[in-house]
């Protein structure tokens, strides 16, 4: 790690150029990270909420079920982005790796951190909503940077094996597109806990995004502290995940060289 | 000290036949195995010393990209390994690694923290960086709109002023114009004498003559040779035109020198076999065996790699060792990288290597068949020393590693019958015969016998003569020369034949000419038997110690170049001029002095 915190002059400017890349002087850029989340999520609501008219517990109000969908919705989309581009950032970065000694690090780390700027685009349009349906959030809004530091984390873990298993397996950016739609319905984002039944709600428990969406659940939209048997199993959970996915990226860095 | 130190080093590929094998192969834990291994390097060690130029010369697939990926770090070795001390900065492609979005400014930085210089070292270097490049504004421009001219020169100027200890140059110079070329070199020789250590690595051998201090030669992902960079170029281009030859020649049989009439066999080092200790892979032995060349059989040594034989015998005066290398047929698609020969002596404790040769029957056709060649022993006249041949493969190919070491057997020139053999062979005696007998020709020109080309028409014998004194081996400045080649001819062909003539120093090549570009080519169906080209010239040198090589070649239509004999440094001769000067050649200034007396 601390040769990752020498390069942090280059991350940033890794950073800077890919965000200005993206947005700046680009209609498609702003389209994606805005309108696209936005129409999205009213075709969720609609679907689900008017439809097929998902409540949550001890609510009749479509617009609760809206926002709690939104509260978990727009995070997710903003991990799935940072994972599926991540997991190409190795592959796609080939030309420096190739033939300068360069520490390829810094690529799953500055395309994650990039694609963060959607996670904030996204909370800000929750933000926005909320302000407009139910008015000033609570206090508890403050408990945020502890979901996003963690999903930083979870998201980081997950882009260290995947861009350098992708190295070895080229089909994993590819295989990460249907398996991220069995995920997302894997988790009560769309639908709530008690909808699943009983037998089978043990399977959420074993779901991390399941305890990541929570996180930002309480905070943002039940406006409460985050629930100790949520937060301190993802919290351990994605430490290790994280010094796990480091050791092996380190360890089949090696073969980047040949494999490219 | 060591800038760079190579222990064993090897790098090893493995080649999948397909993704899915990729994937069973690293899901499976070492249960199945759906890869060949392909050793792109193997057994590599050298020394860099500080301060010296390395140049690594080698054919395309011979492992020198290889070889500086792992320098660079970008490849990691399979096995063995390597030193570093300072600070390395490679060009390696110019302007790869660089980012096309950034701009110049950002690309000098960016890569001058992947090397390791913190922003303020890179802030006190980055006005030197700009003005090398001329790029002046362009720099906080992006690279992509830049020419590419703009970004070698940008790539350029950051690896050389970013005050590396070591820096690897490949063939990225070749690119850029004159001057920036021109200027390039003189930035590398300022670095030279800054003590700095340099790696060039590429097929330019003129560049490897002047400005390297060593060189290797890497074939088949071995070292074949290393020493200075005259003779390591020589051994280059004899190994290209060897494969160049034996490849238009498709799939003869056999290729290159075998002893004619002249030579008696001394000792036949395939019916001696019961005499040499054998060493060898376990449980393959190493035995005689009969092969068939167009129908006649030759008895060889069966010598499955690896293997190790040694014979010690007596070397009379006038010896040479005239054997054949080849592997047998059976295994020619199956060893990709080959299996390598040599042949070393040991003489008084110290052991040299007398021979080494990389065949890759899989990749070079023309490594297919037999190889036979001459190597001399005079050197070793008079004592009794140990020859030994080894044959080495790698990897998986072993159990296919079939080679062969043919017909050796240590031969001596019969002087007394055959006049003809007893003329080249004055070549020689012109050198020993003269004055100054305490110049050692092998140590000058190490290249001093070899010999090649197809032989269709032969070289018998070249003489330098001065146009006052008859036959002589020591010149006086500027005297007028008369260089006499007498050329045979064996097949009838048609064609133009070109005959020309090199003057070489222990460094560099002087002056070279031949008949093609003097217009005055000789037709070969014109020679009836003999014919003999007299080069007049002045050898406007300064003191030293010359070497002249012959050749004669045809230039086809197609600007193919056909080598018929090419003798290595045949002639070796001395200047002595009466006046002092620097460098080799004698302009003859005149200086002119008007003094004011007013």
């Amino acid at each position: 790690m601390t040769s990752i915190f020498e390069y942090r002059g280059l991350i940033w400017n890794f950073i800077k150029r890919d965000i200005s890349s993206k947005y700046v002087g680009s209609l498609l850029g702003l389209y994606w990270s805005v309108i696209n989340p936005i129409i999205t999520l009213i075709i969720y609501i609609i679907v689900f909420g008017v439809f097929l008219k998902v409540r949550i517990p001890g609510s009749t109000s479509i617009w609760d079920f809206a926002l709690y969908f939104a509260a978990g919705f727009l995070p997710w989309l903003a991990f799935q982005d940072s994972v599926m581009r991540a997991s190409r950032s190795i592959i796609d970065n080939k030309n420096y790796i190739k033939k300068v000694p360069f520490p390829s690090e810094i690529f799953p780390i500055y395309t994650t951190l990039s694609e963060f700027v959607n996670l904030f685009i996204g909370l800000g349009i929750y933000l926005i909503l909320f302000l407009i349906l139910k008015g000033m959030p609570t206090i508890f809004i403050l408990t945020l940077p502890v979901a996003i530091i963690l999903q930083l984390v979870f998201t980081l873990s997950l882009a260290f094996f995947l861009s350098s298993g992708a190295v070895y397996f080229r089909d994993i950016p590819t295989m990460l597109g249907p398996l991220f739609m069995i995920w997302f319905w894997a988790t009560p984002i769309a639908y709530t806990m008690n909808l699943i039944p009983v037998n089978f709600q043990w399977i959420v428990q074993l779901n991390p995004a399941y305890y990541m969406i929570e996180l930002y659940r309480d905070a943002l939209f039940y406006g409460k502290l985050p629930e100790i048997n949520i937060l301190v199993p993802f919290l351990i959970f994605s430490i290790l995940l994280f010094m796990l996915s480091i050791w092996f990226f380190r360890k089949t860095k090696t073969g980047f060289g040949e494999l490219l | 000290m060591i800038a760079i130190a190579v222990q064993n080093l090897g790098k090893k590929f493995k080649l999948f036949t397909s993704p899915g094998g990729r994937f069973l192969e690293y899901t499976s834990i070492g249960k199945v195995k759906r890869h060949t291994d392909f050793w792109a390097l193997k057994d590599i060690s050298f020394d860099i010393p500080n301060g010296t130029t390395l140049g690594i010369l080698g054919q395309n697939g011979s492992g020198k990209s290889t070889l500086l990926s792992i320098l660079s770090g970008v490849l990691y070795p399979s096995e063995g390994s390597f030193k570093i001390n300072g600070k390395i900065s490679a060009i390696l492609e110019l302007g790869s690694g660089f980012h096309m979005e950034f701009s110049g400014r950002d690309n000098v930085y960016m890569y001058g923290s992947i090397i390791g210089l913190s922003k303020k070292e890179i802030d006190a270097r980055f006005d030197g960086i700009v003005r090398f490049s001329e790029l002046g504004d362009f720099i906080d421009q992006p690279l992509r709109t830049y020419s590419s001219g703009m970004i070698i020169r940008l790539a350029f100027s950051v690896a050389v002023n970013v005050d590396a200890d070591i820096l690897i140059v490949d063939e990225a110079l070749a690119v850029g114009d004159a001057i920036f070329q021109h200027r390039c070199f003189r930035k590398i020789r300022e670095m030279q004498e800054a003590g700095k250590t340099i790696l060039y690595v590429g097929h330019d051998t003129e560049a490897v003559r002047n400005l390297c201090t060593s060189a290797l030669l890497l074939d088949g992902g071995r070292i074949i040779e290393r020493g200075d960079p005259n003779s390591v170029v020589n051994k280059y281009y004899a190994l290209i035109a060897e494969r160049e030859r034996a490849y238009t020649e498709g799939n003869l049989i056999e290729h290159g020198e075998i002893p004619g009439e002249g030579y008696e066999t001394v000792y036949d080092f395939v019916r001696n076999l019961h005499e040499a200790k054998i060493e060898s892979a376990k449980g393959i032995p190493v035995q005689p065996q009969t092969v068939e060349i167009l129908s006649t059989p030759r008895r060889v040594i069966f010598a499955h790699p690896p293997s190790k034989i040694t014979y010690t015998v007596p070397v009379g005066p006038g010896s040479s060792l005239a054997f054949a290398i080849g592997i047998l047929p059976a295994a020619w698609d199956k060893i990709p990288q080959g299996v390598k020969f040599d042949i070393e002596v040991v003489s008084d404790g110290a052991t040299e290597t007398l021979f080494s040769r990389v065949l890759q029957p899989k990749r070079n056709i023309g490594d297919r068949g037999w190889h036979n060649f001459i190597v001399p022993l005079e050197k070793y006249s008079g004592k009794t020393v140990c020859l030994m041949f080894s044959t080495s493969g790698s990897g998986d190919d072993l159990s296919y590693g079939w080679s062969a070491w043919g017909w050796g057997k240590i031969i001596k020139m019969n002087l007394v019958n055959h006049r003809n053999d007893q003329e080249i062979n004055s070549d020689r005696n012109l050198f020993d015969s003269g004055e100054d007998q305490s110049v050692n020709q092998s140590i000058l020109f190490p290249n001093a016998q070899i010999r090649y080309g197809n032989k269709k028409l032969e070289i018998i014998r070249v003489q330098l003569n001065s146009i006052n004194e008859g036959e002589n081996s020591i010149f006086k400045g500027g005297e007028l020369a008369s260089i006499k080649i007498f050329i045979k001819k064996n097949k009838n062909i048609t064609g133009k034949l070109t005959v020309g003539c090199n003057i070489k120093n222990k460094y560099s090549e002087i002056y070279g000419t031949n008949t093609r570009w003097e217009g005055c080519d000789i037709d070969i169906e014109k020679i009836s038997h003999d014919v003999l080209v007299e080069m007049i010239i002045p050898l406007k040198l300064a003191t030293g110690i010359y070497s002249i090589t012959a050749a004669i070649a045809c230039v086809h239509e197609d600007n193919t170049i056909e080598i018929f004999d090419r003798k290595e440094d045949c002639i070796l001769f001395r200047i002595q001029h009466n006046k002092q000067m620097v460098g080799f050649i004698d302009l003859e200034a005149k200086f002119k002095i008007l003094i004011d007396t007013t």
